[in-house]
């Protein structure tokens, strides 16, 4: 694609996004009648897997023992606003992760970012598993608890809990 | 140190070696040009030559060729290209990635997973503002919209760099060489501009560091050479 044909589709694809930015934007992050609908429970055949990706993600990010790790079974749409608010994934609102809260003392120092930055450091580690192959796709580190529980996703599985 | 800024040649940096990349919280290493400049976009065609980190998922080795836009503080920032190396308890052999941060309540985001490119090819990548906070993330293999980021105001982000960061230390396997090509940023008049004199290499940066970037003002472009 030459250069101009690639910088008239950039802006052509700046409109049509700053058209979804703006839809999006009037959608409420509160639980709407339909995501109060409870999603499944992580099937017992999937939780030993589940549970063992969630602490080697934990390991890595500092804390082998996190105080408590919990999941549950979502759309990746509405494990974004948990996991990473105000982030935005094309296609989530079609997919099916597992969602996984963990509160630990977590610090990821190989996560990328710019020279300038400091590794990330936060309380509270929020992953999306791929069902299938247990793969993360997504991934939110903060001091700050998510801004919506996960009973209001669906059926919680409780993976570990030190105390 | 004296910038090196001549219009029309490659310019580079380079620094003493201590430590490795890969020792502490904030020792990643890094071969870039940047512009600082605030902006509304930036642009650049990845090209990848050879790119591999070795599956060390303790150590956390990586290596990626990317785009960042964020605050010279580095507390607000999105990035967006191919990383390959272990994240998260996982091993990408190449994947596209995005990532962003914002402080107060925002925290760290990161989404990997977004396909594998090949070697040999060219593949646009862009992160521009779209309004309302918001910042969009373009790249893949088919040049799509990967992700947005909100909650990002523009007139902190007056910071662009593009290049290579990596966690591997000297010796210990990994490739990587490769460049991006027709850097561009978007002008607050809304022109998509090259960024010639601009843009400038920086030093090699981290401890360590063992890659030197080039940037050519008169091709817009930045490359580096490592291991291959």
């Amino acid at each position: 694609m030459s250069h101009n044909a690639s910088r008239w589709l950039s802006g052509h694809r700046k409109a049509l996004v700053i058209i979804t930015a703006a839809a999006l934007g009037s959608v409420p992050l509160a639980a709407s009648a339909a995501s109060r609908t409870q999603s499944p429970g992580i099937p017992a055949a999937a939780v030993r897997q589940l549970t063992a990706s969630a602490l080697s993600v934990a390991t890595s990010g500092g804390d082998a023992k996190p105080e408590w790790v919990k999941a549950v079974t979502t759309t990746r749409e509405k494990a974004l606003r948990v996991a990473t608010p105000g982030d935005l994934v094309p296609g989530a609102a079609s997919q099916t992760v597992y969602l996984v809260v963990m509160e630990g003392q977590f610090t990821l120092n190989s996560a990328p970012r710019p020279p300038r930055a400091h590794a990330p450091t936060g309380h509270y580690l929020a992953v999306t598993f791929n069902p299938v192959t247990f793969q993360v796709m997504d991934l939110g580190l903060s001091n700050q608890a998510p801004p919506a529980s996960l009973g209001s996703l669906g059926l919680v599985s409780n993976l570990t809990q030190r105390k | 140190m004296a910038v090196l800024g001549a219009v029309g040649m490659v310019t580079t940096w380079k620094a003493p070696a201590a430590f490795a990349c890969d020792d502490g919280a904030n020792n990643h290493c890094y071969a870039i040009a940047n512009n600082h400049s605030l902006e509304t976009g930036v642009y650049g065609q990845l090209y990848i030559t050879c790119m591999y980190a070795p599956n060390n998922v303790n150590a956390g080795y990586f290596a990626t060729n990317e785009v960042w836009n964020g605050s010279t503080d580095g507390l607000y920032f999105t990035e967006g290209g191919v990383f390959s190396g272990a994240a998260n308890g996982n091993y990408y052999s190449k994947s596209w990635f995005w990532a962003d941060q914002r402080p107060n309540g925002g925290g760290y985001h990161e989404h990997p997973g977004g396909g594998t490119p090949n070697t040999g090819t060219r593949y646009p990548v862009e992160i521009v503002w779209a309004g309302n906070n918001t910042w969009n993330i373009y790249g893949g293999n088919s040049d799509t919209l990967i992700g947005q980021s909100t909650s990002q105001p523009l007139t902190v982000t007056n910071d662009m760099d593009a290049g290579t960061e990596y966690t591997v230390p000297s010796g210990k396997g990994m490739r990587n060489v490769g460049s991006i090509n027709e850097l561009q940023y978007l002008a607050t008049s809304g022109t998509w501009t090259f960024w010639g004199t601009r843009g400038g290499a920086d030093p090699e940066l981290g401890p360590g560091a063992y890659i030197t970037p080039g940037y050519s003002s008169s091709n817009n472009f930045v490359t580096w050479t490592g291991p291959c």
